[in-house]
């Protein structure tokens, strides 16, 4: 490490931004939680266990991909913005090492900036060829 | 059931699993799987689902708390993260195809292992500072941390074998949602011989990126319910920050041994019901 002081600030920003991440997306999904819980009354149905993984139907259909989420949330979609907080938590950690990155790139660590860079691809391949 | 006692029910298991979770350092999923398929009759896959966004939750905000203590070795995570990623998305794809009972069957052999981990005695006569692994130099893997007599230095050993143990890590949290972190010390601690601060600290910080890689996949697959993880979420966060509080004055000693036999009771009650085909 050449550079230790800006290193430790690097890593005070990466704290703020993994406990902003959670704060945020708790918020969030309990917001839509509550929305939720007002538009669905009555008896739970479609969490039972199937047997074969063609039988299994899943969360609906719309909550699956972020360009479907988005526009239920400005209908007030309960189901659709607790789903959003969920999204926003998934990315949390991957923000975390776009910083890394960046920290990486500020020392001139060729080697690190490779092995980041795999990490990221690693996670954008699926992001966005989707194995549907 | 009636919705509203159903997540009550699932706000309650969760912050259980949340203070158990963190006091014991076992993480949710353990009590998370177990609760929602053989307490609730929830599917499989559901379970799974959500037991992953519950260890992004939970890896995210205890990472916020040590990152800022200057343990956490990034280059030692950032370099297992090729690992763990890959492994996490191997898992996730071989999850879409393999039956239920399959997984919960593994899930049970898993948390025993973790139980186990969890109240072995630990070796602690070990020279960290022992010449390593020529790789360790190469990747830049050494590293130091503080401590109240002083700054440790530390060589890793092993680098091979602790990498292809963290693929292994990764595959088995990529199929069953959680954290796996008694594999990442078993790959960590034993084979590459990292004190044990750094790497608990380090592979915390690497369980939500793991975790992160297959969530996608997850969400696609429709294994990620909002109605499920919408008390879950906060219900576990809520509990691993009350069992942050009680950690300094709590016997983690019988702790950990009472929660490792509840693991293995519910572990066995898993392969049980996975051999009969009842989950």
């Amino acid at each position: 490490m050449k550079n230790p002081s800006s290193q430790h600030d690097i890593d005070l920003i990466i704290g703020k931004l993994l406990r902003v991440g959670v704060i945020v997306s708790c918020a969030i999904t309990i917001f839509g939680g509550i929305l939720y819980l007002f538009q669905h009354q009555g008896a739970v149905s479609g969490y039972g266990a199937v047997e074969k993984a063609a039988d299994f139907h899943g969360a609906a259909e719309y909550l699956r991909e972020i360009g479907s989420i988005v526009p239920r949330i400005f209908h007030l979609d309960g189901a659709a913005i607790a789903q959003f907080g969920i999204i926003v938590l998934i990315f949390t950690p991957i923000m975390r090492v776009l910083f890394s990155l960046l920290s990486f790139i500020v020392e001139k660590d060729k080697l690190y900036i490779v092995i980041t860079l795999i990490v990221l691809l690693i996670i954008f391949a699926n992001l966005f060829f989707g194995l549907r | 059931m009636n919705i509203e006692l159903f997540v009550l029910i699932l706000f309650a298991g969760a912050v259980l699993a949340g203070l158990l979770g963190s006091l014991t350092g076992l993480g949710g999923g353990a009590i998370i799987i177990p609760l929602l398929t053989m307490g609730l009759g929830v599917d499989m896959r559901f379970a799974v689902g959500t037991a992953l966004v519950t260890s992004i939750a939970t890896s995210s905000g205890a990472a916020a708390a040590y990152i800022r203590e200057g343990i956490t070795n990034t280059r030692i995570g950032m370099f297992l993260e090729i690992a763990t990623t890959m492994g996490a998305v191997i898992g996730a794809l071989i999850a879409v195809y393999m039956p239920t009972n399959i997984i919960a069957l593994i899930f049970g052999c898993v948390l025993i292992f973790s139980a186990y981990m969890s109240v072995r005695k630990k070796d602690r006569n070990i020279d960290y500072s022992a010449p390593g692994d020529k790789w360790g130099v190469k990747m830049k893997l050494n590293g130091s941390y503080p401590t109240p007599t002083g700054i440790v230095q530390y060589n890793v050993h092993r680098v091979a074998g602790g990498y292809s143990l963290m693929t292994f890590a990764g595959v088995i949290s990529g199929l069953l949602g959680i954290g796996s972190g008694a594999l990442k010390v078993l790959a960590m601690d034993i084979a590459m011989k990292i004190p044990f601060k750094v790497s608990t600290t380090t592979s915390n910080f690497m369980i939500g990126v793991t975790a992160a890689a297959s969530a996608v996949i997850y969400l696609q697959r429709g294994y990620i319910d909002p109605g499920l993880a919408m008390p879950i979420v906060p219900g576990v966060l809520l509990g691993a920050f009350l069992g942050s509080k009680i950690l300094p004055r709590a016997n983690v000693q019988k702790l950990r041994l009472l929660f490792s036999l509840v693991i293995a009771f519910l572990a066995l009650q898993m392969i049980y019901n996975g051999l009969t085909d009842k989950i």
